[in-house]
């Protein structure tokens, strides 16, 4: 009898889930009406960024309800992991960042003009969805990791953890795990939102045809690249091998003293010089495995960035023609067309599969047809520079695969990120975890950057030892000169080579880049980087954070 | 170490720090305002809100995102991809409003670098049209004093679109062209100066807005009688009617479709306003000069008043070419420039030599032919130019000599001999031009000018001017079109072929008159002078009698598919019938196939000659030699 009245209260006043739900519910239904009023009053893209961040925000609820799910079992580990998912909704900084994400993503379109090519304006948007998506979560994964663990430590919170039974290692493992499924889940909606915005922007009106070719053909697709080969590799290989047979005959002792060198030296010359076309020669480049009969409707096209010799212009044309599997290319009218393009310029041709037939190879032939600049008695030689000068694209795969192989590569960065604030946070107080981590973002983000700033460090040199010998070299000069700032910057660059040939780059996969410009990201690199970021590193750099923190006083750090 | 003691470290290191602050604060400061590293509240009034939003918002991290923005824009660029530039470059621009410097980067950047690393023509106007509107549309109104951006858009239309630089520069001028002859009609074709003045006076006086112009109960009506025929006074109505003039004005739609309208006429809205004169007096006189102001002024950046003033000062600057922009926007620059407290720091000289410069290209090339249909478009010579250089000469000379006097950036003051080195070649052209385009007398004075630059400069004995106007036109005519005179046939070709191109596919029958009357007074010269200077000539060497030569070479292009059919067909409507009476039989029946297969009607191209008998008995060749009578071609001039 005594227990009615109880019951009769809780039948009364609904359980505080309930309550939290019913307030997620009428706030979405609030903003959905917002939505709908703005369409009505004749706004359309707006009322569409209001309705994007009220689905982002309601799926990021019940993502965030089943990852909760996800992590109900009773082991320690899982349960360290939940507490994260729990404080990263109430913990301020992450709840900010990710409120900037809600609201950023859908506006992203509104700051795009309308008169710009549909083509950029879609590689802009996923570029910038994608790059601005991954900083924020970057940042967020920071202060999330290092905001837990320090709270933890500092309010003694985990003095009351660590009393159950678990150990220090479990505890980091949980809170790494709880982060890296808040993650998953964020990653999940930002890559839904990006796919979402891009499919409403690539149904609105081209510029032109070309316009809405580009966008099929060299945005909303994945294609991978083919490398050509020489036309004769035995011929090819048997003059670069004569060569340096000569240059062994003649200067043994150059060629003696570093054979390798000496090798590598002559392929390079060899390579571009049949990526030179020269006004009195044709040069043929051949690729394979363009696919062949097995894909009948495959798309195929040429990249050419040509670059031209003796013309002081930016962007000189240059005239050559083509020929594709020995016919010629283009045919206007009945007449073979010489191709007329600026240098310097990456220029991407459709090729037509009439032409190329079903044939596996690709050859294609060139022929200089330059113009003889003033001043000059002959027509300017053609390059195209090894790697990015000459290239078959052939159709691999579609952006939706792509596009999850791009957030797999986001995820796997924010794991590493994750790991390295774990830790930090394990070793550090708040404000030096944040720091310490924030550096190493910072530096594995902009690692290429850094490279190119810091060439002023760099010195010329085949090997490493090469060039560590000869910086040691210019330091010593420095030093006995008097110039003691300009010796010790040199033997900085030792320091500076080491932190980023330590660190992973984190854009040397160039994933957005290759999203947002149709390139095909390979399955081999992001599998590669999962076993990186999301194992290797992690694990190295737990373990040092492990054997610090089992050792930490952690009485002492809590205030 | 105790904590006492980091404590008083730690106040000790405060203090030094908040005073060397403190001292070096105020240079710091004064540096960045020299820089425009800051915006005060006042700066941003007269932005758009989202320029000033973003540039107050940001404060001190304004810089850190432009140094971003500025490395991802360099590091795509490099890498070929051009997809963000155009709002990397707004969005640059927009976080460094007060930076001239910054705007003309971008925009050369757009309409040079990157329109030029696409090959399809559509698309590399777009860039240079964007490059173009940052500076017209944002760029200039945000630094109203700078007297730098006005140049580089003036720079743009001269060199970029005006120039040859680009293999698609006719294409742009092509689309510079329709976009004004749609917006003002050809207000400077066949008039004098003065009309073509009086007709843009009537677009710089026009209202300022349409409420003006409605309490005027004509115009009221005007504007009703559109909304009847859904059509409103905007941009839409006004490119409609031009696009209706400009298609009734052209020959290649008359040879092609006869007369008729074009599509996307509003045929009941002009059958209304034919059937009411008063409505269209107010249609054409009020109505439509105020949307061609506010056009101008709205969409252009341009002011008409300054327009007006401009054609003033240099003639009839026709709108639809590109270096009637760059004398406008360069003499925008001029102004702003004498009026700048950095005088010493701007070339002066060099704004003027570009005002020189646009007016020398305006003789050579003023006169814009533009065929919508086609899309054709042919720029021609237009000595009325002449005296607007002369008068700018005049100006820049006075300016000089003035106590200001003209600064040369850092060159200090500039001389009168700084122009001169152009005045000589601006002569010679004017000199070749004015004689081809019918003003003889115009030519002896350049040529005597000439003369006299010569005799001063010690070059009296030169044969170019010893022998006369005719012997120095035909020397400069070869020079020009890289022909040794030596060479007489081709010479005599070239020239008839030119006057073929240049005068008859223009309707310019004087033009062609004067080709072909220059390339006769050559053939005398070699054929004519026997009695007085014998010259032994190779009978294998002798050329046929000279309305021979014009009869081939008139076959010849009329006959040639590399020239459009329209063209030909344009010269062939044009040609005196005896030359066509003698071209017929050889070229009647190509003539009429190559219509047919063109799709045009080959009686409204090619119509026969009217008696081709007449070709044979040499009725018309009274005043041609006897030996050239059986030829009967009655274009022989008298050489002057």
């Amino acid at each position: 009898m005594t227990r009615q009245p109880e019951r009769g209260v809780r039948h009364r006043w609904p359980s505080r889930p309930v309550v939290v739900r019913a307030r997620w519910a009428g706030g979405a239904a609030a903003a959905l009406a917002v939505a709908w009023l703005i369409q009505r009053a004749g706004f359309p893209a707006a009322a569409a960024a209001v309705a994007g961040t009220t689905a982002l925000v309601i799926a990021f609820a019940v993502g965030l309800f089943a990852v909760q799910a996800a992590l109900g079992g009773r082991s320690g580990i899982t349960s360290v992991a939940r507490t994260v998912v729990d404080e990263a909704i109430r913990m301020r900084s992450p709840l900010v960042l990710v409120i900037l994400l809600a609201a950023t993503l859908p506006v992203l379109p509104l700051l795009l003009d309308p008169d710009e090519r549909l083509a950029y304006r879609l590689q802009f948007l996923i570029g910038w969805t994608l790059g601005g998506a991954g900083l924020l979560l970057g940042l967020l994964t920071i202060f999330l990791a290092c905001g837990s663990i320090c709270g933890d430590i500092e309010s003694g919170r985990i003095h009351m953890t660590l009393a159950k039974p678990l150990r220090r290692w479990e505890y980091l493992v949980g809170k790494w795990l709880g982060i890296l499924l808040y993650d998953l889940l964020l990653v999940v909606l930002v890559g839904a939102g990006s796919y979402t915005l891009v499919q409403m922007l690539a149904v609105d009106s081209a510029a032109d045809a070309a316009d809405r070719d580009a966008v099929s053909r060299q945005v909303l697709v994945a294609r991978r690249s083919l490398a050509p080969g020489p036309d004769r590799p035995q011929e090819y290989a048997a003059a670069i091998d004569a060569a340096i047979t000569q240059l062994e005959r003649d200067d043994p002792d150059a060629v003696g003293q570093e054979p390798d060198r000496v090798r590598r030296r002559i392929r390079r010359e060899y390579e571009r010089r049949w990526h030179t076309v020269t006004p009195d020669m044709e040069t043929t480049f051949v690729f394979s495995g363009l696919g062949g009969a097995a894909d009948p409707g495959r798309e195929v096209q040429l990249q050419v960035e040509p670059r031209v010799s003796n013309v002081d212009v930016d962007l000189a044309d240059v005239r050559f023609a083509v020929w594709l599997n020995g016919r010629p290319w283009p045919m206007e009218e009945g007449v073979h067309r010489d191709l007329t393009l600026p240098s310097r310029a990456r220029h991407v041709l459709d090729l037509p599969n009439d032409v190329i037939g079903e044939a596996d190879t690709l050859r294609v032939r060139i022929a200089n047809r330059n113009l003889v600049p003033p001043g000059e008695t002959r027509p300017t030689a053609i390059t195209f520079p090894p790697g990015d000068g000459m290239q078959v694209y052939v159709k691999a795969g579609s952006f939706e695969g792509n596009l999850l192989r791009c957030l797999a590569l986001m995820w796997a960065k924010l794991a590493l990120v994750a790991a390295v604030a774990v830790v930090a946070a394990a070793v550090f107080d708040l404000p030096s975890a944040i720091l310490a981590t924030l550096v190493f973002y910072a530096t594995a983000l902009g690692s290429e950057f850094f490279q190119d700033a810091l060439g002023v460090y760099n010195v010329v040199g085949e090997s490493g030892w090469e060039r560590a010998a000869s910086r040691i070299g210019f330091a010593a000069g420095f030093f006995q000169a008097g110039r003691f700032y300009e010796g010790f910057r040199m033997l900085l660059g030792f320091l500076a080579d080491g932190v980023l040939a330590v660190l992973p780059s984190f854009a040397a996969d160039a994933a957005i880049s290759r999203l947002a410009t149709g390139m095909m990201i390979p399955v081999r690199d992001v599998l590669w980087r999962l076993v990186l970021f999301v194992g290797l590193y992690p694990a190295v750099v737990g373990l040092l954070g492990w054997t610090i923190f089992d050792r930490r006083d952690l009485i002492r750090s809590s205030s | 170490m105790t904590d006492r003691l980091v404590q008083a470290v730690a106040a000790v290191v405060l203090v030094a720090a908040t005073l060397t602050a403190g001292w070096l604060a105020a240079s710091i400061g004064k540096e960045r305002q020299q820089q425009n590293l800051v915006v005060s509240t006042g700066e941003t009034r007269g932005m758009p809100p989202h320029v000033a939003l973003a540039t107050a918002a940001l404060g001190t991290f304004r810089g850190l995102a432009v140094d971003a923005l500025w490395m991802r824009a360099g590091a795509l660029q490099d890498k070929g991809l051009p997809y963000e530039a155009q709002t990397l470059a707004q969005w640059i621009t927009a976080l460094q409003p007060r930076f001239p410097r910054v705007w003309a980067f971008q925009a050369w950047n757009l309409a040079y670098n990157i329109s030029a690393s696409t090959r399809i023509p559509e698309e590399r106007w777009g860039w240079i049209n964007r490059g173009m509107n940052l500076l017209r549309s944002r760029g200039i109104p945000l630094n109203p004093e700078d007297p730098d951006l006005p140049m580089e858009l003036g720079w743009i239309y001269f060199h970029k679109i005006g120039g040859k630089s680009d293999r698609e520069h006719w294409y742009f001028k092509a689309r510079l062209a329709r976009d004004f002859r749609e917006l003002l009609g050809d207000q400077t074709g066949g008039v004098t100066t003065e009309q073509a003045i009086e007709r843009f006076a009537v677009i710089a006086d026009a209202a300022d807005s349409l409420a003006e112009l409605e309490s005027e109960p004509d115009v009221r009506a005007a504007i009703d009688l559109m909304a009847e025929h859904e059509a409103l006074p905007d941009e839409a109505f006004l490119r409609m009617l031009g696009r209706v003039s400009l298609y009734g004005q052209s020959i290649d739609a008359r040879i092609r479709y006869g007369s008729g309208l074009p599509e996307g006429t509003n045929r009941p809205l002009l059958a209304a306003l034919r059937e009411n004169p008063r409505l269209r007096e107010a249609v054409i006189g009020k109505i439509i000069p105020h949307l061609q102001k506010r056009m101008l002024i709205d969409v252009f950046g341009m002011d008409p008043a300054f327009m007006l003033e401009q054609m003033r000062s240099y003639g009839p600057l026709d709108w639809a070419h590109p270096h009637a922009h760059g004398i406008y926007w360069s003499e925008q620059g001029i102004a702003l420039a004498r009026e700048s407290v950095k005088r010493e720091q701007v070339n002066e000289l060099n704004l003027i030599r570009t005002r020189l410069g646009n007016l020398q290209h305006l003789m050579r090339s003023g006169r814009i032919e533009f065929d919508p249909l086609s899309n054709r478009i042919d720029i021609l010579p237009d000595p009325r130019f002449i005296a607007a250089y002369e008068t700018g000469m005049r100006d820049a000379i006075g300016l000089i000599e003035s106590d200001e006097g003209l600064s040369a950036g850092g060159f200090g003051r500039a001389t009168a001999a700084d122009l001169l080195d152009g005045y000589e070649s601006f002569l010679e052209q004017a000199t070749v031009f004015s004689y081809l385009y019918g003003d003889r007398q115009q030519a002896a004075a350049c040529y005597q000018k000439l003369r006299r630059i010569a005799a001063d400069t010690g070059r009296g004995s030169d044969p170019l001017y010893t022998g006369g106007l005719e012997d120095f036109l035909s020397r400069k005519l070869a020079d020009v079109m890289e022909i040794e005179i030596s060479n007489l046939r081709q010479f005599l070709d070239a020239m008839i072929q030119r006057g073929l191109l240049d005068g008859l596919a223009k309707g310019r029958v004087d033009t062609f008159t004067r080709f072909v009357g220059l390339a006769h007074a050559a053939y005398d010269r070699r054929y004519k002078s026997s009695a007085d200077n014998p010259i032994h000539i190779n009978p294998e060497a002798r050329l046929p009698p000279f309305p021979k030569i014009v009869e081939a070479s008139f076959a010849n292009v009329i006959r040639r598919e590399a020239v459009p059919i329209l063209v030909r067909a344009r010269i062939w409507a044009w040609a005196p019938e005896s030359l066509r009476q003698q071209a017929w039989p050889d070229v009647g029946e190509t003539l009429t196939g190559q219509a047919a297969a063109a799709g045009l009607d080959p009686i409204r191209a090619f119509p026969p000659p009217a008696d081709n008998k007449e070709a044979s008995d040499g009725s018309e060749a009274d005043d041609v030699p006897p030996d050239e009578a059986s030829a009967a071609v009655p274009i022989r001039q008298p050489v002057p």
